[in-house]
């Protein structure tokens, strides 16, 4: 697996199978075959944000910025709250 | 000057040019310039709509909004994307005729936003600012565009605590985004926000300003580009909930209030929704907004403001049910705003909105597409005018598709004039498909305008089916001017006048007749095969007939009468008889005087079997007849006119197409135009004649008048005053004649100015 981390935060935003594409840029993130994107990340990028890649242990409840990662450990983070 | 022709331009009248034709043209015929150089008529485009794209696939998409990008000639949706996260993501779409492509979605916000997103475009950063209830707190984001690719350029809190619904607009007159929100985190009251900046790199925001001391749930703000105000629309939580709107001026970035006004005293608890787009034409809004009041149908009202004052117009039922999603928007080339909402099925449904003043009326539903938006959900669709397509784009998720984020594009009723400028001229002849012909252009005048111009030295608009009258439309195509010719015997517009008369004489009249002055007029018995003659007071005025006690009695040589009609001159009528199958002619020693009678001793046999009402032709030279068994009419020629004994078949028209029991038959002044009634559909039909009386050269016009609404059931015969402004129907049931007035048809010369 591989995650995009915000550096700020930790907060694991993306989690993708290994072989995804994520083609990390000064100004953005794409993410897929660059022939034909599944979408970009504008808000993300190379230098707000580290991807990290084999990872291993991703929680099986992955989701969106529930839980921080520092390239080693993950951790749920202590605001986040289950969606109604 | 007294004549709007005494403004003529120098050269007017020789302004034509011969083009090839691009279908078949007839003279008197608007036409528009294609794009490879020919001609073609003017006529409606109908309403339609494309195929139904996806441009998010994956599941549970939501808050979808949408904006315009002017310039781009695309446009944006924005949406929160539920197979990722919820994050807040945006796409760009291109249309091309009822299709629609779509760039690589661009995520705005890596993390899950939780209300409703709004989108607006300012021009002049060529950016698009999305705001949005992030994770709590009100958030914008500024996008820039190339292609069909966005940049994030920042992102920002406007309203740093719990947010509710946000709303965005572009002030273009101070080049700044103004948002509106409801402050969740501060019982629910509204605010407005204005940015510091147009929308460069650097979006950021101004301080909170309060627009409702109240709860403000379902905003929407928009801009009136007359005023240079926004208006905020939301439902006043403060105030029973009652459908509510505030004007503000903005100066750098703070806002001056005018008085809040009620657009809808309905009160209800559950949640309103609403959309508001302007009228570019009118300059007020069209706000569509769901009345709790009613039933939760959706309703619409016009809001115009002056300065900061704002003054409604009563607003209108848009359908009989309840919807929860709202699209507005206004669509410049056919002048018309176009509510999307819901229908029964959840199914997005276009209506269309004419404004008029202040009032509205609403077109009956078109279903965009079977993709459903959901029952009681709001965030599941909006809409979006595409400036460059003329269309209407319809983004929402598909709750019937497991919420995939989906849009499709409606094409408005439209002509193919539209947009302008297309239209060139009036056909000065009949234009063969691939032949040349002449074209009087814009700027010229033209005489052969065939349409309806109802007032002279007036202003003629060209209607989106080709047509020319008065009505105000998209296209304002000439001066009408110089003297007019009023022609009658149009059906289109036909009103009764409320007038029958009952004759008393006979149970089963088969034929009515008028004296050419109006002043008499003669109906044939079957019961006792008999002529009446009555007299009016006023002429063609059937509420003063009286019976003049005299009559004439055919039986002599008619068994079963079915039809009557007179000489021009009066000196003679004809019976056409069913039971011997012929026409008996007689003559009248003074005219148009019954008693003085008597059998010519002339008759034609009929070509056919059932005979029913017959016509002379004005010169004499020629019969008609119906037969309402082969539902045909049959042309004569007589060799020496008014004569029927010299009288032979000539030719026949089928008219079963439209009457399978063609009893009455009448023709127009001038031999154009041919009318058939009879006992199948109780309608009297309208056929053209390209050759004057030659029934060879007939069609059906597509124009027909309904007479059930009298009670008629057996039409037997058709009269009309001599100018056609008049129709009168003789009813075989009711024993009684019915009065009509006709569409007048004024035509005049046309100065033409596209």
């Amino acid at each position: 697996m591989k995650t995009i981390v915000e550096n700020d935060s930790n907060l694991s935003k993306y989690l993708f199978e290994d072989d995804k594409v994520v083609d990390m840029q000064a100004g953005q993130i794409n993410v897929g075959d660059p022939a034909s994107l599944d979408f970009i990340i504008g808000d993300l990028n190379s230098e707000n944000s580290t991807l990290y890649e084999n990872v291993t242990n991703a929680p099986a409840d992955w989701t969106g910025n529930k839980y921080t990662f520092d390239g080693a450990t993950w951790t749920q983070d202590s605001n986040w709250v289950d969606p109604e | 000057m007294s004549n709007l022709s005494d403004l003529l331009p120098a050269g007017a009248s020789g302004k034509k040019a011969t083009f090839t034709a691009s279908g078949t043209i007839s003279t008197g015929n608007t036409v528009i310039l294609n794009t490879d150089g020919t001609v073609s008529v003017v006529a409606a485009v109908a309403e339609s709509s494309g195929t139904t794209t996806t441009f998010q696939s994956g599941t549970n998409n939501e808050w979808v909004s949408a904006t315009y990008l002017g310039s781009n000639n695309k446009l944006l949706i924005a949406y929160r994307n539920g197979s990722n996260n919820d994050y807040g993501t945006a796409v760009i779409g291109t249309v091309s005729g009822t299709s629609i492509s779509f760039g690589t979605p661009t995520v705005f916000y890596s993390a899950a936003i939780d209300n409703q997103t709004s989108c607006a475009y300012a021009p002049t950063s060529d950016r698009v600012c999305v705001t949005f209830k992030a994770i709590t707190w009100g958030r914008s984001a500024l996008l820039s565009i190339s292609g069909t690719t966005l940049t994030l350029e920042n992102d920002n809190d406007f309203y740093g605590a719990n947010a509710g619904e946000t709303s965005v607009c572009y002030h273009a007159a101070n080049d700044r985004f103004v948002v509106a929100v409801r402050g969740a985190a501060n019982s629910n009251y509204g605010y407005l926000y204005a940015s510091t900046s147009n929308g460069s790199a650097s979006l950021s925001w101004g301080g909170a300003s309060n627009f409702n001391a109240g709860g403000s749930y379902a905003l929407k703000v928009a801009y009136d580009p007359v005023e240079e105000v926004v208006v905020v629309f939301y439902r006043d939580n403060g105030n029973s909930n009652y459908g509510t709107a505030r004007a503000a001026t903005l100066s750098g970035t703070s806002f001056s209030y005018g008085t809040e006004a009620v657009f809808n005293s309905a009160a209800t608890q559950s949640a309103g929704f609403l959309a508001a787009s302007f009228d570019s034409d009118t300059n007020q809004f069209v706000v569509a907004f769901r009345n709790d009041g009613a039933s939760n149908y959706p309703y619409a009202i016009t809001c115009k403001a002056t300065g900061t004052a704002l003054s409604f117009g009563s607003s209108v039922q848009v359908a009989a049910h309840a919807s929860t999603n709202y699209g507005a928007v206004y669509d410049t080339v056919n002048k018309k705003a176009v509510v999307v909402v819901e229908d029964a099925s959840d199914r997005p449904t276009a209506f269309v909105c004419t404004v008029s003043g202040t009032s509205i009326s609403v077109s009956s539903g078109f279903v965009i597409t079977t993709a459903t938006t959901g029952s009681g959900i709001n965030g599941h669709m909006t809409a979006v005018y595409d400036e460059s397509q003329s269309k209407v784009v319809v983004p929402q998720v598909n709750t019937s598709d497991s919420k995939r984020g989906v849009a499709t594009v409606y094409q408005p009723p439209s002509s193919n004039a539209l947009p302008a400028p297309k239209f060139v001229g009036i056909a000065q002849e009949d234009i063969a498909n691939a032949a040349s012909g002449e074209v009087v252009l814009v700027g010229g005048i033209s005489e052969n305008a065939t349409s309806e111009v109802t007032t002279t030295n007036s202003t003629v608009y060209l209607q989106a089916d080709g047509s020319l009258s008065t009505t105000v439309a998209s296209i304002e195509a000439g001066l009408a001017f110089g003297d007019t010719t009023v022609t009658g015997y149009y059906l289109e517009g036909t009103v009764y006048d409320n007038v029958q008369y009952s004759h008393g004489n006979e149970t089963n009249p088969a034929g009515l007749a008028f004296k050419s002055d109006g002043t008499k007029f003669y109906i044939l018995g079957t019961t006792q095969d008999t002529v009446y003659q009555y007299s009016l007071s006023t002429a063609w005025d059937m509420s003063t007939a009286s019976y003049d006690s005299v009559s004439f009695s055919v039986l002599a040589q008619a068994t079963t009468v079915t039809g009557l009609c007179f000489s021009t001159d009066g000196t003679k009528f004809y019976v056409t008889d069913n039971g011997t199958n012929a026409v008996y002619q007689y003559t009248l020693s003074t005219a148009w005087d019954l008693s003085t009678a008597s059998y010519a001793s002339k008759s034609m046999s009929t070509q056919g079997t059932s005979p029913g009402d017959g016509f002379m032709h004005p010169s004499g030279t020629k019969f008609y007849t119906v037969d309402f068994s082969a539902d045909v009419v049959q042309e004569y020629n007589l060799t020496t006119a008014f004569d029927i004994s010299t009288g032979s078949y000539s030719q026949q028209f089928s008219v079963s197409s439209q009457e399978t029991v063609p009893i009455a038959i009448s023709f127009n002044s001038d031999g154009t135009e041919m009318y058939v009634a009879g006992q199948s559909q109780d309608t009297v039909f309208q056929y053209d004649l390209s050759t004057a009386y030659d029934i060879s050269t007939a069609s059906y016009a597509s124009v027909s008048y309904d007479l059930s609404a009298q009670g008629i059931n057996s039409p037997h015969g058709i009269a009309w005053k001599s100018d056609g402004t008049k129709m009168y129907i003789i009813c075989n049931s009711t024993d009684k004649i019915y009065q009509y007035t006709t569409q007048v048809i004024t035509t005049s010369k046309l100065l033409l100015n596209g």
